[in-house]
């Protein structure tokens, strides 16, 4: 059972990080035109901005240069694709009452 | 402090999603939740928020469930004893204690007084051969 939202975590240069977002975060790029409908389209792109702006949460002081850099040596970029894809979705996702009689299901 | 009031030129879905943030906030406000924890605390939070809420209105309708039944007894009492009492019979007194509803406890009393009384009648018997 989750127990809180989703984040990412790492060790980069002996500081450890934990990426997120919180719903000010999601307002804010979306306000500043950032479209999670199309990330698909663009996964590059998207990638980039989302990557970038989960360190607003706890590690807004984090430079951009070094932002960039943790996110060109990250490997596995197809699932840090979708885990941020899915920590964007959360804010909204815990909004409404849970789903009754949904049907469970894992990875 | 700041806000997340739209844009009017952003188009519809980025619109739809600011609106449902901005939409839900009083919502959690009035729910006990600050400024500070729905915007810049872990999302999942609302989550237990709902949780709580639920277990509030069940905790509230319990107690309005508890306040009928001290009610209804009253009730009944005035009633009985107005209109329904006859002549000798005694007069229905309200509940002395609240009710208990702990089950254990509630055995508990049951077991005390029946030792007391069972106490009472072995003194009266001891006394009636004293005699």
């Amino acid at each position: 059972m989750k127990t809180k939202s989703t984040t990412i975590k790492f060790t980069y240069k002996d500081k450890k990080y934990e990426l997120g977002y919180t719903r000010e975060i999601v307002g804010k790029m979306v306000g500043e035109g950032f479209e999670i409908e199309k990330a698909s389209q663009n996964p590059l792109d998207a990638i980039y901005e989302l990557f970038i702006n989960s360190f607003e949460m706890n590690h807004k002081d984090t430079d951009i240069d070094t932002r960039e850099n943790i996110l060109k040596n990250l490997g596995n970029k197809e699932h840090l694709f979708t885990v941020l894809v899915e920590m964007f979705s959360e804010p909204i996702e815990f909004l409404g009452e849970p789903e009754k009689n949904a049907i469970e299901w894992t990875v | 402090m700041d806000s997340i009031e739209g844009d009017d030129n952003a188009d519809t879905s980025t619109n739809d999603y600011k609106q449902i943030l901005n939409e839900w906030f009083p919502y959690y406000l009035a729910l006990g939740m600050t400024y500070e924890q729905y915007w810049h605390g872990d999302p999942y939070l609302t989550v237990y928020y709902q949780k709580a809420k639920k277990m509030k209105f069940d905790y509230d309708n319990q107690m309005a469930w508890i306040n009928g039944l001290y009610i209804y007894d009253a009730v009944s009492a005035i009633v009985f004893n107005t209109w329904c009492r006859k002549e000798g019979e005694q007069c229905r007194n309200y509940a002395s204690k609240p009710y208990e509803f702990d089950e254990a406890k509630q055995e508990e009393e049951i077991k005390k007084e029946a030792e007391v009384q069972a106490e009472a009648w072995m003194r009266n018997f001891v006394n009636f051969y004293k005699v």
